[in-house]
């Protein structure tokens, strides 16, 4: 099968990091809240799940969009990088309501697994 | 319509399977209930009655247990903008101290209050235990049963058939080997607060990633079958809460020669006589128990 290939556009890629602004803000104001009424006990897993879609979705997309060089990706990669940093986020955000709760739990292990399994079909698509 | 499902279906579809997982996920830790093992503890609690029938000359007031096995006395410390409880315990036999687990029942979200635990239990005194119920690894004895074996890397308190502590790193024994070293409870909670007469924590230590000041629970061992239960009040603008290290010289205070640290927050209770003696809380603006796993107490 042939994957369709298509350069991603200087605007695609701004726009896609347009839509992680508002993700990343409600994750740091999300994990700031939680923090905020957890009578001290924190979690950086709570306090960075906003990296995901800092770093992963926005900065990306950005340098994507900045670059001079041009990217050529096919849906796959599109969407499995979406679903990565979605499932990441959410994952450590789980993550972090556990930790300040104090237990613990394997289904933690889903959240790594598939979002391992996303970045890396990503990758594979990007590369064949 | 058409045109916005054939693009984005994809992130549809797998954002309500994220939300369904993870909705599915919060229950199965804070609300679905596991139960493992459950016992029928009629027979036990009717000995224990007839027992504490036996038990002649009992002198009980708001702050004193005496009969001729048991000698229970209650006092409120005030060290670190907090109020500090703590019941100092003498038993005659080490089959006055036991633990009880929520509903009889071991397994995950099996919780009651620390008051029903201890009154279904028949319990003299009581406080909160380990909250094993919170953790899927760390090794859970209970009045010489072993409920679980896998290691989390605690810092875990023994308590032998003779009424001794002992202090265990579960990387370095197992919880069969302790077992058939005669522990009758292991508690997995930690850290250890005080061991051979001496302060075991920095003032840098917590417990997991809570901050410093939090209500509090702690057991220690003055000398042969005789304790002290402690428990402190936190998290309110009349007690500030105790950090481990504040916990460890409070307890050090005490003379005890092992202390080791139960939870805390908002589980931290203390139950005397059919009354609640500290001020239970989780937010701190309510007063309110918290459902907990398991209890030590002091009973028949």
């Amino acid at each position: 099968m042939i994957l369709s290939t298509s350069v991603i556009e200087r605007e695609q890629a701004l726009k896609r990091a347009k839509i992680y602004i508002p993700i990343t803000l409600f994750c740091m104001l999300f994990g700031w809240v939680y923090e905020r009424y957890s009578f001290g006990v924190y979690s950086n897993y709570m306090i960075y799940a906003f990296v995901f879609p800092f770093i992963g979705g926005m900065i990306f997309w950005l340098l994507i969009g900045t670059s001079k060089k041009k990217f050529y990706f096919n849906k796959i990669f599109i969407k499995c990088h979406s679903a990565s940093i979605a499932t990441f986020t959410v994952g450590f955000i789980f993550k972090g309501v556990l930790d300040i709760y104090g237990t613990t739990s394997d289904l933690c292990y889903v959240y790594w697994i598939a979002g391992v399994i996303f970045v890396s079909v990503a990758v594979i698509s990007y590369l064949y | 319509m058409g045109k916005f499902w054939r693009n984005h279906r994809f992130g549809i579809i797998y954002g309500v399977l994220l939300a369904a997982f993870t909705t599915y996920a919060l229950l199965d830790v804070f609300v679905i209930t596991h139960r493992y093992k459950s016992f029928d503890n009629t027979q036990q609690i009717n000995d224990r009655n007839m027992n504490d029938k036996n038990v002649t000359e009992k002198k009980i007031t708001e702050t004193e247990y005496k009969d001729g096995n048991i000698t229970i006395s209650l006092a409120t410390h005030r060290m670190y903008d907090t109020d500090i409880y703590v019941a100092d315990v003498k038993i005659s036999s080490p089959d006055n101290l036991k633990t009880a687990l929520a509903q009889n029942t071991y397994g995950r979200n099996v919780k009651d209050y620390t008051s029903v635990i201890a009154k279904e239990n028949n319990a003299i005194l009581a406080i909160n235990g380990d909250f094993y119920g919170a953790q899927s690894q760390g090794y859970v004895i209970r009045n010489g049963v072993l409920y679980r074996s896998s290691v989390k890397g605690n810092e875990d308190l023994v308590i032998y058939a003779d009424g001794t502590f002992g202090i265990i790193e579960e990387s370095k024994i197992s919880a069969e080997e302790l077992l058939n070293a005669g522990a009758e409870q292991v508690l997995s909670f930690g850290p250890a607060l005080i061991k051979n007469s001496q302060i075991s924590v920095t003032e840098k230590d917590e417990v997991g990633k809570a901050m410093s000041s939090n209500p509090r629970t702690a057991i220690g061992l003055i000398d042969d079958l005789h304790y002290v239960f402690v428990v402190s009040d936190g998290r309110t603008s009349s007690s500030k809460g105790l950090s481990l290290y504040q916990l460890a010289q409070f307890m050090e205070t005490l003379g005890v020669e092992t202390a080791y640290n139960l939870d805390g927050g908002g589980s931290s209770t203390m139950y005397f006589n059919g009354n609640i003696i500290n001020n239970p809380t989780t937010d701190g603006r309510t007063i309110k128990e918290r459902s907990v796993s398991d209890i030590v107490y002091i009973g028949y």
